[in-house]
């Protein structure tokens, strides 16, 4: 593959799902091809309702009030009182370079204390072990080398599970972006890619 | 409440609460057995398959209600309640539900969804309850499924139930065979779920049990815990006092700045200092919030902070 020797590329975790998602199920396949051509989709109801209990959560960490009769005051109290001193929304970066190619790591953390890394999702159908090969972990322990935990919080609406992830078991991004840009190049997806996802930084 | 400072904290008397997964006939009840002091809810029959030798006390119960029974006869006799099987304590909760719940019937019989809910809520009650007094081993049987190129070890039990059996637990295991011995798997895999804690990791082999021998593998495995724990919270100890003190002094820092002049130097001055864990990314962070709600923005051409202009 030949790309030009100063480009920088950016890689996200959510690039990396998304191909992981097409991989696993065809009809992921075309969402995972927007996300390669850096196309906006519109948000599913279970995005928005993700994005709406991150919101409800991050003013409660910023000192609003939830009333106990909120449909989701039990797990939103939970986290409150787990993450409160946190940093929000923590957005990090760092060069890695592949097989001569320049990579830009790039993360926004949910939240950040004390060598913790948080991430917190809303699922009504979540399994456990559900993030176990999720690409983020390893890209956040990649971009926040001194952490020494990863967990994700995840709620239904009701309850509030844990998965804990541990940086020695974690599996290196960098062999992961290496089989992504295998795949892309066995596609005939390089030249969208790097048309796409150039760095600014 | 008492105030306990980490110097101060004993956890000699922690309860533990594991869950061991594994396929019928591998040896979960006989390895539960191995606990300290243990009481057997024998809800699967397992004891029977237990060599004489390595039997405990049992409790044989049909209703949640002789469970409750029996949990709070044995307070103060036993150390370690052992639940065999988890499955089978969530079938035994189903039912008292639909009995003893009005709305957790379903018109034409069986469970229904606010049923789940009263299930769900009494088994965390129960295990709060629990963890009060004894430490808890889980038992859960597994079945083999394929799932694309691997097979996956999933626990048996009820489908919304399957998740939160392990919320209460500190550690859960996969017990399995790999070349003749049995092993724990603490860490999870593509091939099943764990929960590894408290410096207990990866796979731990779990010794043949010779006749005449002690079963006393958990009870070791349980006081390496607490040892674990003893020293992890010696080490996190001075750790995090060191962590405290930089974040304050970071955050001293960023509440100074008043003007954009002194943004830069603030900056630097957060990054010369001696960082712990993640203080540095996190005090970074605050002070980009801090200067952006001063409305501050870094001008590159002039290498400094600037008011940002009016728009």
């Amino acid at each position: 593959m030949y790309v030009k020797p100063q480009s920088k590329f950016l890689i996200t975790q959510s690039l990396l799902s998304s191909w992981q998602y097409g991989l696993s199920d065809e009809r992921y396949y075309e969402d995972f091809l927007k996300a390669l051509r850096n196309e906006r989709t519109p948000p599913t109801k279970a995005m928005l309702d993700g994005i709406r209990f991150e919101n409800v959560l991050n003013e409660v960490l910023n000192g609003a009030t939830i009333e106990p009769a909120h449909e989701w005051y039990k797990p939103i109290m939970q986290l409150a009182e787990e993450l409160d001193g946190a940093q929000q929304q923590v957005a990090l970066y760092k060069d890695v370079v592949i097989d001569g190619i320049c990579f830009v790591l790039y993360g926004k953390l949910d939240f950040l204390k004390a060598g913790i890394i948080y991430d917190t999702k809303f699922s009504k159908t979540y399994k456990v072990g559900k993030y176990f090969c999720s690409p983020q972990h390893p890209m956040y322990f990649a971009l926040v080398p001194e952490a020494f935990e990863f967990q994700y919080k995840i709620s239904d609406g009701e309850y509030v599970y844990t998965e804990t992830y541990y940086p020695e078991d974690a599996y290196p991004i960098e062999g992961m972006i290496r089989n992504f840009m295998t795949f892309l190049e066995r596609m005939n997806l390089i030249e969208t890619y790097v048309a796409n996802w150039k760095s600014k930084y | 409440m008492a105030i306990v400072k980490p110097e101060e904290m004993d956890f000699s008397n922690k309860n533990i609460v594991m869950i061991i997964t594994g396929m019928p006939g591998v040896g979960k009840t006989t390895l539960a057995l191995s606990a300290p002091d243990v009481l057997l809810i024998d809800a699967d029959e397992g004891m029977a398959r237990v060599n004489p030798e390595h039997r405990k006390d049992s409790s044989i119960c049909s209703k949640y209600e002789e469970l409750l029974t029996d949990i709070k006869e044995a307070t103060g006799k036993y150390k370690t309640i052992v639940i065999d099987t988890g499955g089978a304590l969530i079938d035994m909760l189903k039912d008292w539900a639909v009995r003893t719940d009005p709305k957790a019937s379903k018109a034409f019989g069986g469970i229904s969804l606010q049923g789940f809910g009263v299930v769900k809520t009494e088994f965390l009650r129960l295990f709060a309850e629990l963890r009060k007094n004894f430490n808890v081993v889980l038992l859960f049987h597994e079945s083999k499924e394929k799932q694309g190129d691997e097979f996956f070890y999933d626990i048996v039990c009820e489908g919304s139930a399957k998740t939160l059996v392990w919320q209460p637990a500190d550690l859960g295991a996969h017990l399995h065979i790999i070349n003749g011995e049995r092993y724990l798997g603490f860490t999870p895999t593509m091939n099943y779920n764990a929960k590894s804690a408290y410096g207990i990791k990866g796979l731990v082999k779990v010794p043949e049990l010779k006749s005449g021998e002690p079963n006393d593998f958990l009870t070791r495995l349980f006081a390496q815990v607490k040892e674990n724990l003893k020293n992890e919270s010696e080490q996190n100890r001075k750790q995090r006092e060191a962590y405290d003190q930089v974040m304050a002094e970071g955050h001293k820092i960023i509440n100074s700045i008043e003007n954009p002049e002194d943004a830069l130097p603030a900056l630097t001055q957060i990054r010369s200092m001696n960082h712990v864990m993640t203080s540095q990314k996190e005090l970074e962070n605050a002070f980009k919030n801090h200067v952006k709600e001063l409305g501050f923005v870094y001008d590159s051409q002039v290498k400094a902070y600037v008011r940002k202009a009016a728009e």
